[in-house]
């Protein structure tokens, strides 16, 4: 529906579409010697009122043009307006009434002339909104401590800050019907390889949804298997993440009123890589990293391979051990798997509710909730100490993977893999071990295999010096193959 | 589709988990002892088979006092057969993977189709590690495990603590059932740790059994234990002590050489030439006797190899005696010579009698310690 | 980008070393010394050997029908009757081959891992693990392959240095000092640890380079036929030719007899296998994977998954067969052995043979 040139039409129009919007505010003045009629519509809370008043209304208003003036005002009054008497940064021209609908939503605020067929969007969006804070869930020791925020214009330009590029390119989508977000496609132009980019605007023009409400719920719409327990994108709080990964060849995803941006495509080695990395010396990094990969295992597999080794397995530690855990366990009158599946769920019930209470409480409950459940359950006799120490393993390696969502799916598999470890002993953890492998042979992130670094595109090509060890930033010239990129070198030696 | 794979998967879980058993509530039999029945009973059952197995509850913080092993003896026809019989007596089954040592007693050694048996089983079975050692004893193997009952040291044994290895010293040569078996295939003769007990009823492991062709033959002592420990090449830290010039010296040894010469003509030639290295552990204290000059330390060198000498002569003789190859000779011809080896084989015995050996021991003295 | 259904030569390679490499390992050495005393790896030499002018065949043979798969080119020489007669053979190979195959994993896993489980069941749970694998496409397939490779070698690794270690290598000799007439039987039997090269068959079209696809190829092959070498020369080492000869299983074996000083770990046979499981895993997947595509051809349908499934039930049939593992060996083993040829060699052979002829005639 169109814009009409009757002022009244419109204000009735626009009054229907918002009736019992009680937030809405209409704003009629009178421009000009003529008094030509105008109405300025915007709503309370999302607009900045005092650029409202003082560069809209006012210059309106006080307009020494506009008062002394003259003929064929009315003719192209928006134009004029527009251009020479609104003293705002951005204003463009709607004559969709919808979309002036959609604007005023979005906070800006729209200006009605009347004898305009054309209404004016100015640009005046301000909300109550966070500052720039470290990101709660990513902190590095040594690097920068800015994070995202829930406005997404903030957050292409903390972006933008890093990579001072012509060719950084920012697309805006908007996806939902109800929610209109905004979604902005961030990547560099010619660097980004052109099918993964169009595989990503692919995946995302085709969402139809009521609403989106923040990052993660785009993820998963956007996953190629949604029924995998792994996530296939990645999402971060950092600023230097996602101007990292860009740079690399990926795609960043912002969404409107979230401060987690989506990283595509991910592999199994940036799921094991963190900010913190690249801000220390590569012997310790390359450590670090594998120490990663390591704490995955662990985190999976210790109360698989701790029911595997005592209750099928025993010849296979040494003597001395095989006895002491015997004798540890002469009182103990649950069976290892049992006593492995109640210590596993009391954890997760100590970890949710941690999570549940913010701030010192939370921690205090993980750290009172552990030891009492740990000393108390030994001494009481339920559980025997081994037990304890593997559970205190598998924790302790839970924290220590960078990607929080990955490291929940994993802790997940680890209860599939205590049932198969019950059932068949180390035979059983293998089967699983084989049918994860091949899970995670057939899982593509976005078209790229996700376990590229290691199925197949070779050693030379800088993935594995990045992946399980890191490598100083001489040696990494290439940008990492797995994102196909188009142009290769990153770091000339002079 | 998936459903259906998701069912098949759930199967086994109803069905049940077989191979669970509770490490607590397996026995870990950590010595077993073979001997001959004699008592009447069962034609069949020919052994007397003692298992050994740790206490649990007295290993460990809470650890209650008692004994630190068990031990169990039943008449039966095979060792394993044993362990079935044993299961009317105790709570749990029995896991054999930490077996450590096998004792086989004088009376079944000389038994040669019992020992065939025997062997095979332990050969056999996948449950077994073959690296459990293997010992003769002069008595009987019931004595010795109920001889350390009270006495154990270690959780996984003193004995096989004791025998797991030659690096302590060379007056036995441990043997696992592996290399045992393989020594049969290739020579037909191995030698065997000896454990017997002294007055106190203390366990000594000394010496050894020459076992051929899966039957005793004859014991050795330590000492010549050693020698052909030093002819083959393994010895490691021991000590010599000979008198010299009336006083008595102690001689350690750190390191031994031994290269071989084995020609074939009418009979066989050995020329085995010993290059040992040591230092010289005691003296005596008083002035007139110093280590001062070369001449001194050539002399007690020279002193020490006719001793060593002397003791190889008696033990190449007694192996001579006993036709017992334990010196590798016949091996050494059947890798190579193989052609000429494939000609005497049927005979060896024979041939080995006849054959020279030639050894020639060179002792050096590297240190003389801190003193003169 | 990442084309589909391309593979990397890389991944063929990988793909061929970890098909061929199985359960074979396990008691080749000890098959060959029976023949051959301690000439045995001479035969697994030759064996390899005689398989590499079949590499250089294959490679021929895609280079003369350039981007047209196997199915489509023995299509096209041999008609569709006659080659679907001929597929079908190589169906029940396949299905001949996978229970062989995992009656002899389920013997050795009962024997050192799980004692009182039937076998039945793990028979069962590892064939419907390969289908997993199975019903995915030959690119999954090649990534696989390459995750596992490096634990191949690393198992590699790990034998030669327990060999240096625990081994006497004066065991090796005497060379040459074997019957020789027998060495034909002994190429004979060592071919057919060789058997499940033919994924190459399926996986060449897919190369994404196709010039260099036979340098990868050749060095999978050869790379097969040095671990079967050194496989050889370590269980011989530690154990002495008449105990090789011995024992069923002497790969196991050898992995028992570690001592390592400090004593922290006891028992590795228990280690090893698990890891072998995998490395069975990669066998029976392609195996399996393949029997589909025949069979998808057969009945032309678009995707071979649907065939998995039904096959399983089939080769556990098969399986169960045989009473015990000498029956496996013996009975199986022989009409395996054949098979390999007819299937493996003779209709591949057959396929270029015609194709040649073809293309001559058509010149004239």
């Amino acid at each position: 529906m169109l814009i009409s040139k009757n002022l009244q039409e419109n204000t009735e129009n626009i009054k229907a579409i918002f009736k019992d919007c009680d937030d809405i505010v209409y704003r009629n003045i009178e421009i000009g010697k003529e008094r030509i009629k105008a109405l300025i519509i915007f709503v309370d809370g999302l607009v900045d009122k005092i650029v409202i008043s003082e560069f809209a209304i006012e210059s309106l208003l006080n307009s020494e043009d506009l008062k002394n003036n003259m003929e064929n005002i009315r003719a192209n009054i928006a134009e004029k307006a527009s251009t020479q008497h609104l003293a705002i940064h951005d204003v463009k021209e709607e004559e969709d009434l919808n979309k002036v609908v959609d604007a005023i939503l979005f906070g800006e605020t729209v200006l009605l002339i009347d004898g305009a067929d054309k209404a004016l969007i100015m640009s005046t969006r301000a909300w109550p909104a966070r500052g720039v804070q470290e990101p709660q869930t990513e902190t590095v020791v040594k690097g920068p401590r800015d994070g995202f925020t829930e406005t997404i214009r903030f957050n292409t330009a903390l972006v933008r800050r890093r990579i001072r590029d012509p060719r950084l390119k920012v697309k805006t989508l908007r996806v939902g019907r109800r929610s209109k977000t905004d979604v902005v496609i961030m990547y560099i132009e010619d660097i980004v390889n052109e099918k993964l980019l169009q595989e990503v605007y692919k995946r995302i023009e085709s969402i139809d949804i009521d609403a989106v409400g923040e990052s993660t719920a785009l993820e998963f719409l956007i996953e190629g298997n949604y029924l995998s327990p792994f996530p296939q994108a990645e999402s971060t709080e950092r600023p230097d993440a996602v101007a990292a990964s860009i740079l690399e060849g990926r795609v960043a995803i912002l969404v409107d009123n979230t401060p987690f941006v989506i990283l595509v495509p991910s592999t199994i080695g940036t799921i094991f890589q963190s900010t913190e990395d690249y801000y220390t010396k590569w012997p310790m990094a390359s450590i670090v990293r594998s120490v990663r990969f390591f704490a995955a295992f662990l985190t999976v597999l210790s109360p698989a391979l701790y029911i595997a080794v005592t209750s099928f397995h025993p010849g296979l530690i040494p003597s001395v051990l095989a006895f002491y855990v015997a004798a540890s366990r002469i009182n103990v009158p649950f069976p290892a798997v049992v006593e492995s599946f109640l210590m596993e769920l009391t954890i997760e019930l100590l970890r949710e509710s941690g999570t549940r209470m913010a701030g010192p409480i939370g921690s205090t409950i993980g750290i009172v909730g552990g030891i009492i459940i740990g000393q108390a359950s030994v001494e009481a006799g339920i559980v025997s100490p081994l037990k304890i120490i593997i559970l205190a393993v598998t924790t302790i390696s839970f924290f220590a993977i960078p990607n929080y969502e990955w490291a929940l799916s994993l802790r997940v598999i680890r209860f599939i893999f205590m049932i198969l470890a019950a059932i068949f002993g180390l035979y059983g953890v293998m089967l699983g071990i084989v049918t994860l492998m091949v899970h995670f042979a057939k899982l593509e992130s976005f078209g790229i295999p996700f376990t590229a670094p290691f199925s197949g595109l070779g050693l030379k090509d800088g993935d594995l010096k990045d992946t399980l060890a890191k490598a100083p930033l001489q040696k990494l010239a290439f940008r990492p193959k797995f994102t196909f990129p188009k142009d290769k070198r990153r770091y000339r030696r002079r | 589709m998936k459903r259906f794979f998701f069912i098949i998967f759930l199967l086994p879980l109803l069905v049940g988990c077989w191979d669970k058993v509770e490490i607590e509530q397996r026995l870990f039999v950590t010595a077993i002892g073979i001997d001959l029945n004699h008592e009447k009973g069962e034609e069949k059952d020919k052994l007397t088979v003692t298992y050994q197995y740790p206490n649990i509850s007295a290993i460990g913080k809470n650890a209650e006092s008692g004994t630190s092993t068990f031990l169990l003896t039943a008449n039966s026809s095979s060792v394993f057969q044993a362990g079935r019989q044993f299961m009317s007596r105790v709570p749990f089954p029995f896991h054999y993977k930490h077996l450590k040592v096998i004792i086989l007693g004088e009376d079944i050694l000389k038994e040669e189709s019992l020992m065939r048996v025997v062997l095979d089983e332990l050969n056999r079975d996948t449950k077994i590690n073959k690296r459990v050692r293997i010992l003769a004893t002069d008595r009987t193997a019931k004595e010795i495990l109920e001889a350390i009952l009270g006495k154990e040291q270690r959780t996984e044994g003193t004995i096989y603590a004791t025998v797991r290895d030659n690096t302590k010293t060379s007056s036995f040569t441990s043997k696992s059932l592996a290399d045992l078996i393989t020594d049969f295939d290739i020579s037909g003769v191995t030698l065997v740790p000896k454990v017997s007990l002294d007055e106190e009823k203390n366990f000594v492991i000394s010496g050894g059994a020459i076992l051929k062709d899966y039957k005793f033959l004859d014991w050795l002592d330590a000492n010549e234990n050693k020698i052909i420990n030093l002819i083959n090449g393994n010895m490691v830290v021991d000590t010599i002590d000979v008198i010299y010039e009336g006083n008595l010296i102690s001689y350690a040894i750190t390191e031994t050489t031994t290269n071989r010469n084995i020609k074939f003509n009418e009979t066989i030639t050995a020329n085995i030439d010993i290059t040992i290295e040591g230092y010289l552990q005691g003296y005596i204290l008083d002035d007139k006797n110093t280590v001062s000059d070369n001449e001194t330390v050539l002399s007690m060198e020279k002193t020490l190899e006719e001793e060593i000498m002397k003791v190889t002569r008696r033990t190449l003789g007694h192996l001579k005696d006993v036709k017992a190859d334990l010196l590798g000779i016949g091996e050494h011809l059947s890798k190579f010579h193989p052609r000429e080896w494939e000609k005497i084989e049927d005979q060896w015995d024979e041939v080995f009698a006849d054959a020279k050996i030639n050894i020639n021991v060179d002792v050096k003295m590297s240190r003389t310690g801190l003193t003169r | 980008m990442h084309k589909k259904n391309t593979i990397s030569n890389n991944q063929i390679k990988n793909l061929l070393i970890t098909s061929v490499i199985g359960v074979g390992i396990l008691s080749l050495p000890s098959n060959m010394a029976s023949i051959l005393d301690n000439d045995g790896w001479l035969a697994i030499l030759v064996g390899g050997l005689l398989i590499v002018p079949l590499i250089f065949m294959v490679d021929r043979l895609f280079k003369m029908f350039p981007n047209k798969d196997i199915f489509q080119i023995g299509e096209e020489v041999l008609g569709r009757i006659l080659f679907t007669i001929l597929l079908i053979v190589i169906i029940i190979y396949t299905i001949l081959t996978l229970a062989y195959a995992i009656r002899v994993f389920g013997e050795v896993i009962k024997g050192y891992l799980l004692d009182r489980t039937p076998i039945k069941v793990i028979i069962i749970t590892m064939l419907l693990a390969a289908c997993y694998l199975a019903r995915a496409e030959i690119e999954v397939l090649g990534r696989m392959a390459t995750m596992v490779y490096p634990i191949l070698i690393g198992l590699i690794i790990f034998l030669v240095l327990l060999s240096i270690a625990e081994g006497d290598f004066t065991n090796i000799l005497p060379v040459f000092n074997a019957d020789f007439t027998l060495l034909p039987k002994g190429i004979l039997i060592s071919l057919f640890s060789y058997a499940g090269y033919e994924i190459i068959l399926l996986a060449y079209t897919t190369s994404d380079n196709k010039k260099d696809a036979l340098k990868y190829t050749l060095r999978g092959l050869f790379i097969v036929i040095g671990i079967y070498v050194i496989t050889f020369f370590s269980t011989l080492s530690q154990l002495g030719v008449n105990q090789l000869k011995r024992r069923i299983w002497p790969t196991i074996a050898i992995a028992n007899e570690v001592d390592l000083p400090g004593y922290f770990i006891e028992n590795l046979d228990g280690i090893v296998l698990t890891l072998w499981v995998l490395i069975v895993y990669t066998t029976l997947g392609p195996i399996l994977y393949t029997g589909g595509r025949a069979l998808a051809y057969i009945f032309n349908t678009r995707s071979h998954d649907i065939f998995i499934l039904p096959l399983i039930p089939l080769i556990y049939i098969v399986s169960i067969i045989p009473d015990n593992i000498i029956s496996v060996y013996e009975n199986m083993g022989i009409i395996l052995g054949y098979m390999v040829i007819i299937s493996a060699m003779a209709i591949p052979i057959l396929i270029y043979l015609v194709a040649l002829i073809k293309k001559r005639r058509r010149k004239a």
